[in-house]
């Protein structure tokens, strides 16, 4: 199907949450989302890899530990969607600082972070496969609260019905 | 990184701060300025060379088909596909929540093959169940206000006009309940529209989609009178047509936008409190425009009734307010010394619409301004940032949230979700209800609070970076730290999930950003309004005065 960055940035930032990153690493992983798939034509299915990998891996922090000029990670195995960023942020702050981020799952994921992605003009009709969407929309569905009455009549505050 | 406090104007006059601008109850009390986007989109219309026509209108006599509006100049086209259909008045809800609605809309990025109107039919009667493409600009509905709809055409019928206290009273033929931009549903991202001159100001498209449904509500109307008294018929007058506007049932659902988008805001902000300023700089007064204006905005206000308490004692209190000033005009020499003495002796509503009266005195200072009203949304977290810097922003920036007793349980007795029924964003009790562990980040106090206690724990030397590593929960709420940081009139200055918070002030401030009036709150937390009432037809567009039409009256 044919779907809009905005529903993209929407519905990877949802799942995000959905997986347990932070409010914070899910705006990251938004904004990864998005440059995933308008830039790779596998794009939505890297996104899901790495948020899979996300929720099967609930790392705690911190996860890179520092050694002289180096930055290590801690775990033998680390998310891209939490190491990613972090990694990005550890050399913005020190320049020429080393991060080893070790084994991890999806390496667009972290070229994108760290901005070694090269600059190319994104795809301006983004199809994504169903499935795929179905998947992350998934994901992003643990984010939401299930109606109930009470919710659905002062939750937002309305009546049932408006004729007049 | 640098502050950028309020921008200096060469004005002199010192823009409101935010600490006075950002409260709730002072938003709650906005009114429309000849700023708001519709205002902006109207004077589009009349200058930008604009054809207005309508190529189709397949409608039954009973009211349903298929019609298209046509906004044209040479290179450009935008089309209003309207769909018309019957609805059991059971299903008849305001509510995003409801599936059906009376007519359905799509504009169209040009002009539409009978194609794309095939496709558009078999899914813009569905709204958010349907799907779109990146030539759809916006999305929406509306429902017949029956008790309006039905006595006009019964009245038109007859040849006979329809009973303007009825009109001054609903004051629509039809509610919009949900208007889609920005890539809903598959339609056109912002970024593909934004560069346009005529789309580029916050809301355009929406706007433009809103007003051809006016148009399209008033001439269904006449059609569906004239197929039932085709030799007694008699258009409706041209002064209740111009009157007659399109009605908005809005609901939570537009609220946190105001909280998702600081830097935006604080340049809506920014643009009103420098028109402002710039109105009570002025060196010329002329009173007799103003005492005309307020003469017209007291009749306004005359004509606005609720049912809803609260906001029926304000419009009582707001009219007493009105009287005051107009005994004390006389009196008051300089746009600065209305300004400071409605400061001193009025209440908050009306102390707003006397902003919005100064404003609308000095259009040739104030319109440049609304091509202010965007920015670049960047949001980027300067990671390189040390933990000292960090938080002298915090006790600099937001004070307010660090004097809120977060320990208090009233002070956290709400929080804003999503929930699963189709997606509505929804407000609970903590303490009542399920699903608090899902909520919104729109807690600030509490997050800012929560950040500034493990900050201090640390070496004032320390990275960002670092700390974040550490702390991956605060990321969201120093990355909008940091960008509030260049955008003052970014952050609301109260407590969004304290007991007390009033939704409805949120509302009203995005509202009247819109250019709504007659807001006529149903609880705290939703709220139906008028748009475009008393705004200028087609046929109106090229009259002299054609902007000139705040604080309509019948």
């Amino acid at each position: 199907m044919i779907v809009s960055l905005n529903e993209i940035e929407v519905a990877c930032y949802r799942a995000a949450l959905g997986v347990k990153l932070s409010h914070g690493l899910a705006e990251d992983a938004a904004r990864v989302g998005v440059r995933l798939v308008t830039t790779k034509p596998d794009g939505l299915a890297i996104m899901l890899r790495a948020l899979r990998s996300a929720d099967a891996y609930p790392v705690l922090p911190p996860v890179f530990e520092r050694h002289g000029n180096t930055w290590r990670a801690r775990y033998s195995f680390l998310p891209s969607l939490k190491a990613g960023p972090i990694a990005a942020d550890l050399k913005r702050a020190e320049p020429g600082v080393i991060v080893e981020i070790g084994a991890t799952d999806e390496a667009a994921v972290i070229d994108i972070c760290l901005g070694r992605t090269p600059s190319v003009p994104g795809k301006s009709v983004i199809e994504v496969d169903d499935e795929l969407w179905k998947e992350i929309h998934g994901l992003a569905a643990r984010t939401y609260v299930p109606a109930s009455r009470i919710s659905r009549m002062t939750g937002a505050g309305a009546g049932s019905n408006d004729n007049d | 990184m640098t502050v950028s406090a309020p921008r200096p104007e060469p004005a002199q006059i010192p823009l409101r701060p935010p600490s006075e601008v950002m409260r709730l109850a002072r938003m709650g009390s906005f009114f429309a300025t000849r700023l708001s986007f519709m205002r902006v989109l109207i004077r589009e219309l009349m200058h930008g060379g604009w054809a207005i026509d309508r190529p189709r209108f397949d409608i039954d006599a009973r009211g349903f088909g298929t019609a298209i509006y046509r906004v044209a100049k040479p290179g450009r086209a935008y089309s209003l596909m309207a769909f018309s259909h019957e609805l059991d008045p059971e299903m008849r809800n305001d509510r995003v929540i409801a599936e059906a609605w009376d007519a359905t809309f799509a504009l169209f990025d040009g002009e539409p093959a009978e194609t794309d109107v095939e496709r558009l039919r078999g899914n813009v009667p569905l709204q958010e169940a349907g799907r779109y493409l990146a030539s759809e600009l916006v999305l929406c509905r509306a429902n017949r206000s029956m008790r309006l709809f039905d006595h006009i055409v019964e009245r038109l019928s007859r040849g006979q006009q329809p009973d303007e206290g009825l009109i001054r009273e609903v004051g629509y033929l039809m509610r919009t309940t949900a208007v889609y931009g920005n890539g809903k549903f598959g339609i056109a991202d912002r970024f593909r529209i934004e560069e346009r001159p005529e789309l580029s100001g916050p809301f355009q498209a929406e706007m433009l989609a809103v007003y051809l449904v006016r148009l399209f509500t008033l001439d269904l109307v006449e059609h569906v009178a004239r197929a039932r008294g085709p030799q007694s018929f008699r258009p409706l007058d041209s002064r209740l047509r111009r009157y007659m506007g399109i009605g908005n049932s809005t609901g939570l659902g537009m609220a946190p936008f105001l909280m998702t988008h600081p830097a935006l805001i604080s340049s809506w902000m920014e643009a009103r409190e420098t028109a402002l300023a710039r109105a009570r700089a002025a060196t010329h007064f002329d009173r007799a425009k103003f005492e005309a204006l307020l003469e017209r905005a007291r009749h306004h206000v005359s004509q606005w009734r609720v049912a809803d308490r609260r906001q029926a004692e304000r419009i009582e209190s707001l009219e007493t307010d009105l009287t005051m000033i107009a005994q004390q005009i006389d009196r008051l020499t300089t746009a600065d010394s209305v300004y400071r003495w409605s400061e001193a002796k009025l209440g908050l509503e009306a102390q707003e619409l006397v902003v919005s009266l100064l404003i609308e005195l000095f259009p040739e200072l104030v319109d440049d301004l609304a091509a202010r009203m965007r920015v670049h949304e960047a949001v980027t977290l300067d990671s390189a940032m040390r933990v000292g810097e960090m938080l002298r922003i915090l006790d600099e920036q937001y004070r307010w949230a660090l004097q809120i007793d977060c320990d208090d349980p009233q002070q956290r007795a709400l929080f804003w979700y999503v929930s699963e029924e189709k997606l509505e964003p929804r407000l609970g009790n903590r303490h009542l209800e399920h699903g608090a562990e899902l909520e919104r980040p729109f807690a600030i106090a509490h997050a800012i609070q929560a950040a500034r206690a493990d900050l201090q724990k640390v070496s004032p030397d320390e990275s960002l970076a670092v700390f974040l590593m550490r702390h991956p929960e605060h990321r969201h709420i120093l990355r909008r730290a940091q960008t509030v940081y260049g955008h003052p009139y970014g952050e609301i200055r109260d407590n969004l999930v304290a007991v007390d918070c009033l939704p409805i002030d949120l509302l009203r401030c995005k509202l009247s950003f819109f250019g709504a009036s007659k807001f006529d709150p149903k609880s705290d937390r939703w709220t139906r309004i008028a748009m475009y009432q008393g705004a200028p037809l087609p046929e109106n567009l090229s009259s002299p005065n054609a902007d000139d039409w705040a604080f309509p009256v019948l």
